[in-house]
């Protein structure tokens, strides 16, 4: 590119060239979709075995995953944004919709401790079909969008549920809110 | 018909600002990758386009490599919108 005066049409051709250069780049994305997309189906599969094996310290799992998962993700965030050389709007919506998602899981946490997990269950499939459905949204991206239509329809079905059946539900939204989408956009990156 | 603002009617001051008006930063490199101008080249236009207040140069050290990057301010936002609108009515858009 030159330092030159030209005419309109060649302005416009330079604005459209930019913006195809300067696209997100949905790698960075899925990095952190499919970090929390495996370390939430462990915990569900390992939660659910539990139960089929009768072994009650199941639970247990929980902090050890999220502990994963937060680690992982922050360190992986941590890292992108060293070496990022660009912060487009995008970015900056989406790493405010996650950490603003952090709070809803803590109260949802809280009312499972508190009142019984059956009731977090169903809030934990909304907030994650929540943040996937935006996101999808943001990004232009429509897997991730039915991804998030996918857990919240798991979230209906867990109130009909009460028992383990919950966690293979959750299983279901991750899979098809984070997991799968996750894995698209690594390709298509 | 509006009158094309002459700092914007610039082939590379305008990718610039094409690519600065999309992201809330970006750093040197980016710019220089994206654009394809040589880092000189890319520097000076850099300077014409803070002088004129359309964009704000930020200055860090990341490690121990100082790194410059770039923003779009409000007035250069507003620029970038006059001149896309001042180009759609010579393009009779």
């Amino acid at each position: 590119m030159k330092d030159k005066i030209f005419n309109e049409k060649e302005a416009v051709a330079v604005i459209q060239q930019m913006v195809t250069a300067g696209r997100h780049n949905l790698k960075q994305d899925a990095v952190h979709f499919l970090i929390w997309g495996w370390v939430i189906l462990a915990g569900c599969l390992v939660h659910y075995l539990s139960f089929l094996l009768q072994f009650h310290q199941g639970v247990y799992i929980w902090p050890v995953v999220i502990t994963i998962g937060i680690i992982s993700s922050f360190y992986t965030g941590w890292q992108q944004g060293k070496y990022s050389r660009s912060t487009s709007y995008v970015d900056k919506i989406n790493r405010y919709l996650w950490l603003g998602s952090l709070a809803p899981f803590i109260i949802a946490s809280g009312i499972g401790l508190m009142y019984g997990w059956i009731y977090a269950y169903p809030m934990f499939a909304t907030i994650l079909g929540w943040g996937s459905f935006i996101s999808g949204g943001l990004l232009k991206f429509k897997p991730l969008v039915w991804g998030g239509v996918a857990a919240w329809i798991s979230g209906v079905l867990m109130l009909v549920f009460t028992g383990p059946e919950l966690l293979l539900l959750m299983s279901v939204a991750i899979l098809f809110s984070y997991l799968i989408p996750g894995h698209m956009m690594m390709k298509q990156a | 018909m509006q009158e094309l603002d002459p700092l914007l009617h610039n082939q590379l001051r305008l990718a610039i600002m094409a690519l600065l008006a999309q992201n809330e930063s970006v750093t040197f490199p980016y710019i220089v990758e994206k654009t394809g101008a040589s880092r000189g080249n890319v520097s000076v236009q850099l300077t014409n386009l803070e002088e004129a207040g359309y964009i704000k140069i930020q200055k860090r050290f990341v490690g121990k490599k100082p790194q410059t990057s770039a923003s779009i301010t409000t007035s250069g936002m507003q620029a970038m919108q006059e001149y896309t609108e001042a180009l759609k009515s010579y393009l009779d858009l």
